[in-house]
């Protein structure tokens, strides 16, 4: 871990604007891989702290290799986290043995990118949802047959694509596939990690209404993790954006696009294009100069400093915490309340 | 810093001369650089059959003019700009008509080694992930020097030396150390620079970018996008930009081609196009992109139905099944022809519906 206090972090009021009832509340959490010789590692998730709220939508944005995926594994214990603490419906899940994480994986289900890598494809539609209601004795076989013809209409695929193969599917198709899967059991918590990000524009519309009705109907709670800004926008109530491995800025979705604080929020926000020539064309984009720096070696101080429009010296010295911004609002930057608002 | 112009394509305008005569290179001005007609392309699959991939699928691209082709997966997009390059040959695919005509030469009439020529030097290429396009095992400027050696008849250190004017020209820092590095020593955002400068390398007229942002994170997409409209703007080239990416397409393009099942639907000024849809299809697209300076609903508008199957397209529309306007002659005729405009930036498009400014993609409603 870095040079920070653990006592420090503790203190800071990040608090702000959370829900009430939380499902999901992860505190300080490190992820860090090691070498396999040598010193040092990557810090992949690095002393990251929020809460969930019942049957919110909280997304997770960031470009490639900021930790947002390893974030959301982490979280539901795919990966161990190094240190810090998950606390699932109060239920602490860092500490739990191997058969009690087991029981506990019912109510938290994952739905993936790809959803053609994600599917056995040796297994028809049916046998790849009726999987999950086995390892967690759903019912006898007669229950579980109702329940996956149920499922498949509920995701809009119809109970006779139940004898398909993956490959006779189109993307959007293998996408519902792995929702109904992950609804088998009747989750609380669904990580969404990228499940739109391979499909095309006119089906992504789709899919995201798809979620957007189950998260009403079955009073779901969802983490979705996505590098694309215009598409959280439609899904999430609150976004935190990290960058390599911290969260930059955390802040209500209405809040965040209509006022973004923090300068890599800002440089996200402008860099994405529209459909429209005569905007595209008049526009001054705050475009980043450089690129990712490595995650084994992050920059000293805020480690946006390298590849910052605003940055002083003082961002090069010191990290700056995560701390409320008011609205409900919390922003990493020493610098937020001086910089011009878009 | 600026790069000096080599003398125009050698190898190419000898190549020229060989296939043209005199009188045909004589309205070479008014003709674009780059011009399709009636392009159809098949593969042949042992389990499905024939796929027409492309049909009747005709554009053109002027000098010094962007054409921006946007379309989604399978909707033939870039087999056309591939079999005009004749690309997609060792891919098994057939072209059964039409002609690829670049400044007076039809390519599609060429052998391989004459396309490699005009490949290397007259129309640069770039794919839409660098990594499968660069040899991993050779240096960054063996890699930009191959072509110029080849193509260009320069000596090694003339090569060496054009190459590093390259990574300058694309904006890569620290660009003398760069030329001993290997491509996985880079970013995604610094190969596709990389793979820019080679396309760049022997000057070409015709820059052919094929989904060049896709695999790149949105901040080193803007990089990218800007580096590509500075590059066009000071060396003239044209460039044909293929991208399921309207906001890509719309920061770049002059004009635009909407393709969907193989086919052209629509095609215009960019303006036109992205701002006054005539196909309900590009009507669906728009509406179904996500923007962000439009007020947020709980739903997103959405296409409804799949793309259709390329081993089993209907003999109408390709897009009549998803269509809210469709009627009945949709699915049974090929969709009207229809060009409006002016004459020097016409708008083309398929359709039987007549949209009107203000139609309504959702009920399928026309607007006056």
């Amino acid at each position: 871990m870095s040079q920070r206090t653990r006592d420090a972090d503790q203190a800071s009021p990040v608090a702000t604007g959370e829900p009430h009832d939380a499902l999901v509340e992860v505190r300080n959490l490190c992820k860090v891989y090691r070498r396999t010789r040598g010193r040092g590692g990557v810090q992949a998730v690095t002393d990251v702290t929020l809460t969930i709220g019942r049957g919110e939508t909280l997304a997770l944005v960031g470009e490639s290799g900021c930790g947002k995926s390893t974030l959301g594994r982490t979280l539901l214990q795919l990966e161990r986290p190094t240190s810090g603490s998950v606390r699932f419906a109060g239920t602490e899940l860092t500490t739990l043995r191997a058969a009690d994480l087991r029981a506990q994986r019912r109510h938290m289900q994952l739905i993936f990118q790809d959803p053609h890598a994600s599917l056995d494809p040796r297994m028809t539609v049916g046998q790849t949802i009726n999987e999950p209601l086995v390892v967690h004795r759903f019912g006898d076989r007669a229950e579980r047959r109702r329940r996956v013809g149920e499922l498949l209409e509920r995701v809009g695929l119809g109970g006779r694509a139940s004898g398909r193969y993956p490959h006779e599917l189109s993307g959007g198709q293998r996408q519902r596939v792995g929702i109904a899967r992950a609804l088998a059991v009747n989750p609380q918590l669904v990580v969404c990690d990228e499940p739109v990000s391979a499909l095309d524009v006119s089906i992504q519309a789709q899919v995201l209404n798809l979620l957007a009705e189950l998260r009403e109907a079955f009073g779901l709670t969802y983490l979705f993790i996505s590098h694309n800004l215009g598409v959280v926008r439609h899904v999430a109530d609150r976004v935190a954006v990290m960058y390599l491995g911290e969260i930059v800025e955390l802040a209500p979705v209405d809040e965040l696009f209509r006022a973004p604080r923090h300068p890599y929020t800002k440089a996200l926000l402008s860099a994405i294009p529209l459909p429209d020539p005569s905007i595209e064309r008049a526009r001054e984009r705050i475009v980043l100069t450089g690129d990712l720096p490595s995650p084994a070696a992050p920059p000293s101080g805020c480690r946006f400093h390298t590849r910052c429009p605003f940055a002083q010296p003082l961002c090069a010295r010191e990290h700056p915490e995560l701390t409320d911004a008011g609205d409900g609002r919390s922003v990493a930057c020493h610098l937020w309340e001086e910089l011009p608002p878009r | 810093m600026p790069v000096s112009r080599p003398p125009s394509s050698i190898s190419f305008d000898a190549l020229h001369d060989q296939v043209t005569s005199p009188s045909e290179r004589h309205d070479e001005r008014e003709r674009p650089l780059l011009e399709i007609t009636d392009l159809t392309v098949e593969f042949a699959d042992s389990h499905h059959g024939t796929n027409m991939a492309v049909r009747d699928v005709s554009l053109d691209v002027a000098r010094h003019e962007t054409l921006g082709v946007v379309g989604e997966s399978g909707s033939g997009k870039s087999v056309t700009m591939m079999s005009a390059l004749g690309l997609t040959r060792r891919l098994g695919a057939r072209v059964t008509g039409g002609r690829c005509v670049f400044d007076g030469i039809d390519l599609l009439t060429l052998s391989e080694r004459e396309l490699r020529r005009v490949r290397g030097s007259a129309i640069g290429v770039v794919f839409q992930d660098p990594m499968t396009s660069l040899n991993p095992s050779l240096t960054i400027g063996r890699q930009l020097a191959e072509p110029l050696v080849e193509h260009r008849d320069l000596s090694r250190a003339d090569a060496r030396r054009r190459a590093l004017e390259l990574l300058d020209l694309v904006r890569i820092p620290d660009a003398a150390a760069r030329l001993a590095g290997y491509p996985h020593e880079l970013s995604g955002g610094m190969r596709q620079r990389v793979m820019i400068a080679m396309a760049l390398a022997c000057d070409p007229a015709l820059l052919i970018a094929d989904e060049p942002t896709t695999a790149l994170d949105v901040t080193v997409q803007a990089q990218i996008v800007e580096l590509l409209g500075e590059l066009r703007r000071e060396r003239g080239m044209a460039v044909v930009l293929v991208s399921h990416d309207l906001g890509v397409i719309a920061g770049l393009a002059d004009r635009v081609a909407v393709m969907y099942g193989g086919t052209v639907v629509e095609a215009g000024s960019a303006a036109d196009v992205l701002g006054r849809p005539r196909h309900p299809y590009t009507l669906g697209l728009l509406r179904s992109y996500p923007r962000l300076d439009e007020p947020r609903a709980d739903r997103l508008p959405v296409i409804p139905g799949a793309p259709p199957d390329p081993f089993a397209r209907p003999d109408g529309c390709p897009f009549a099944p998803r269509c809210p306007f469709a009627h009945e002659r949709c699915t049974t005729a090929p969709p009207m022809r229809t060009q409006e405009g002016s004459a020097g930036a016409p708008q083309h498009f398929a359709c039987w519906a007549d949209l009107g400014p203000r139609a309504d993609f959702e009920r399928g409603e026309r607007g006056a």
